[in-house]
């Protein structure tokens, strides 16, 4: 019953009911001279969403399709969407790790986590972490000022 | 005259040509492997373009937009695997030749008449988009609104196989837009108290976050098992034979007719709002055969075919660019990218850029030949080289350019935001692309969003909150006409071939 397109499209229907109860809640334009308020074109566009998101929920409710495969755990995965999970796990771990140690750091640990993900050999794996460093701080840093 | 050899003057500075040529080295690289796009480089190279200054910073994008374009035709021919979406019609005779032993030959071509899609269409750039720059003077807020409206519903009609997820995200990418100061009253619209998102959502950030991590986490989603198993590195793998073939002055005369009839095709179609490469090659190569004496060989090794549509991939460009400068309004993906590139150098892309911008503006123009002129002969050079770029591992490719993708984005303003900004456009990306909904008309909402918006806002207040403007301004409605026919025409052809399946 969970469709990809009828679960997306309840979103956006959800998200769509929001931001327009949020627009009304903006300064009003002029009435004198028609100039319409802060609320207005997000208003109308809340609305096409919503009417799109039905037509959207309508049309994946027909079609019965589904875009992801259900997992129970990570060892049930196939290799494709476990890279993909600890691809996207690893860099929210990334952003927070660079809140509390030096961006070079964080990176490097990031970009070494990965290789090993990806099944490169160790020495491969160590060279390339170390050039990219290197990359990014002379690039970045030196040429380029960045103040990471 | 004057001005135009004040320019080249200037261009033909050892670092600005320098720039250029690092701009087509990075983008035969980026062309000619696949799952990297033109769009996604541009996108990564723009933020580190802006210590640039303005030519030498445009001379590197527009290097690896023309190259990358061109690369894109090489994995195409040598392995039938489109480097860049542009080159998915290449592929239709490309790889035939290889299989034929005219390896060589088909890279030739493709290096050859790309450049001559190329210049065709910059050259069609310098001699149309003055007057139309003229012609867009006289555009007011109302033309100016539905314009964007236009380009949108472009972008709509041609995204995908599905209307109504194009109108989705259509209208996400309008209603993102909104995000921040309110363009006339800045009043604060959406923005949960966060500083940060008062100047609203950084275009940039979700362009690199969408073409680069999006495309990157959609590629390890599909990657297959054997992928990340090591392979015995002694173990041979057959050689592409180049051949022995050639390309000759005498097949190139043979083909200029057709040559000059599909580069100006592609220069049109290329100047349609949304309309890139990849409709551009398809359209033209199949024209081309329905005019062609010897259709029976398209898609069998023809090297009509191949160099129609290595004609027609290059041959957008300077379409899409005359769009992008007078009017406004991007071409494609990667003009949308430039667009911003250029706002952040100052200048406001078009009629008054003409005036206000007149060198920058020949600097493009002149710079896109040169270009061309670069990718000729770094082409032909390279041929036997550039089998090369097989062997590069995916795995290699897929961390790099997550490492730019956040580099990039932070690199932009020394925020973290924008690197958050961009990991969700990422994220947000990836699930466009896993669920059939195209990025393109979400990316030109938002780019078109506060035009749109601002736009139809003054319109109101000039015509005292009248909706008259729709019925009489003359540029409106031929601009209506089209909207219409651009969201009908989709749906006539599902219904014909609905028709069509059913008898």
């Amino acid at each position: 019953m969970l469709y990809g397109d009828l679960v997306f499209g309840a979103v956006s229907l959800g998200l769509s009911v929001w931001f327009f109860i949020m627009s009304l809640g903006f300064p009003s334009g002029s009435s004198s001279n028609g100039v319409p308020g802060a609320g207005f074109f997000p208003g109308v566009i809340s609305i096409l969403i919503a009417l799109v998101s039905i037509v959207l929920m309508v049309q994946g409710f027909r079609q019965k399709r589904h875009y992801f495969q259900p997992v129970k755990s990570i060892k049930e995965m196939p290799t494709n969407t476990r890279n993909l999970f600890l691809t996207i796990v690893s860099l929210m771990i990334f952003m927070l790790l660079w809140k509390f140690v030096h961006f070079f750091v964080a990176i490097g640990a990031f970009i070494f986590f990965l290789n090993v993900l990806f099944r490169q050999k160790l020495l491969v794996n160590i060279i390339y972490t170390v050039v990219s460093i290197a990359f990014i701080y002379l690039t970045f840093g030196k040429i380029f000022h960045v103040m990471f | 005259m004057g001005i135009w050899l004040h320019v080249l003057q200037s261009l033909l500075n050892p670092g600005v040509l320098l720039y250029l040529l690092f701009g087509v080295v990075i983008g035969s690289f980026l062309g000619g492997l696949p799952g990297l796009t033109a769009t996604m480089g541009i996108a990564i190279l723009t933020p580190i373009t802006f210590w640039f200054s303005p030519e030498k910073g445009f001379a590197m994008l527009i290097g690896v937009w023309n190259s990358a374009i061109w690369a894109g035709g090489l994995t195409a021919i040598l392995v039938n695997t489109p480097g860049t979406p542009a080159s998915i019609a290449t592929t239709f005779d490309g790889f035939a030749l290889t299989k034929l032993g005219k390896a060589k030959l088909a890279l030739q071509i493709n290096t050859v008449f790309s450049v001559f899609g190329g210049l065709f269409s910059t050259l069609i750039l310098i001699v149309a988009a003055f007057p139309l720059a003229k012609l867009a003077i006289k555009f007011g807020p109302a033309e100016y609104f539905m314009l964007g409206l236009f380009g949108l519903t472009m972008m709509i009609s041609v995204s995908g196989n599905s209307l109504t997820k194009g109108a989705l995200m259509g209208f996400a990418g309008l209603l993102v837009s909104t995000i921040g100061l309110d363009p006339i009253l800045a009043a604060k619209r959406f923005t949960f108290g966060i500083t940060d998102l008062l100047m609203g959502v950084s275009f940039i950030p979700v362009m690199i976050g969408m073409f680069g991590v999006g495309e990157v986490l959609y590629q390890i989603s599909v990657s297959k098992s054997d992928d990340f198993i090591e392979r015995d590195e002694n173990a041979s793998d057959k050689p592409i034979d180049l051949g022995k073939d050639h390309l000759t002055l005498k097949m190139i005369w043979e083909m200029g007719p057709l040559a000059f009839l599909m580069a100006a095709v592609a220069t049109v179609v290329g100047a349609i709002p949304a309309a890139g490469g990849d409709i551009a090659s398809i359209i033209c190569w199949g024209q081309a055969k329905r005019l062609s004496r010897h259709p029976e060989k398209y898609g069998k090794g023809s090297e009509e075919g191949l160099a129609t549509s290595c004609i027609a991939n290059n041959g957008v460009l300077g379409g899409a660019l005359t769009t992008m400068l007078t009017l406004g309004i991007p071409g494609d993906a990667a003009t949308a990218i430039m667009i911003g590139s250029l706002m952040m150098y100052g200048m406001q892309p078009g009629p008054r850029m003409f005036v206000e911008n007149k060198e920058f503006v020949i600097t493009i123009m002149l710079l896109m030949i040169f270009a061309n002129i670069i990718i000729l002969l770094y082409g032909l050079l390279t041929t036997k080289a550039s089998i090369k770029l097989l062997s590069v591992k995916k795995q290699f490719i897929w961390v790099t350019v997550l490492i730019l993708c956040i580099v990039g984005s932070f690199a932009l303003n020394n925020s973290m935001f924008d690197v958050v900004v961009m990991l969700i456009a990422g994220f947000l990306g990836f699930f466009m692309k896993r669920m059939d909904y195209a990025p393109g008309p979400f990316i030109l909402g938002l780019l078109l969003g506060k035009i749109i918006e601002s736009n139809l806002r003054r319109a109101l207040s000039l015509t005292q909150g009248s909706y008259s403007f729709l019925l009489t301004h003359p540029i409106v409605i031929v601009l209506e006409v089209l909207i219409i026919l651009a969201l009908i025409g989709p749906l006539v052809k599902k219904l014909r071939n609905g028709r069509k399946a059913v008898a």
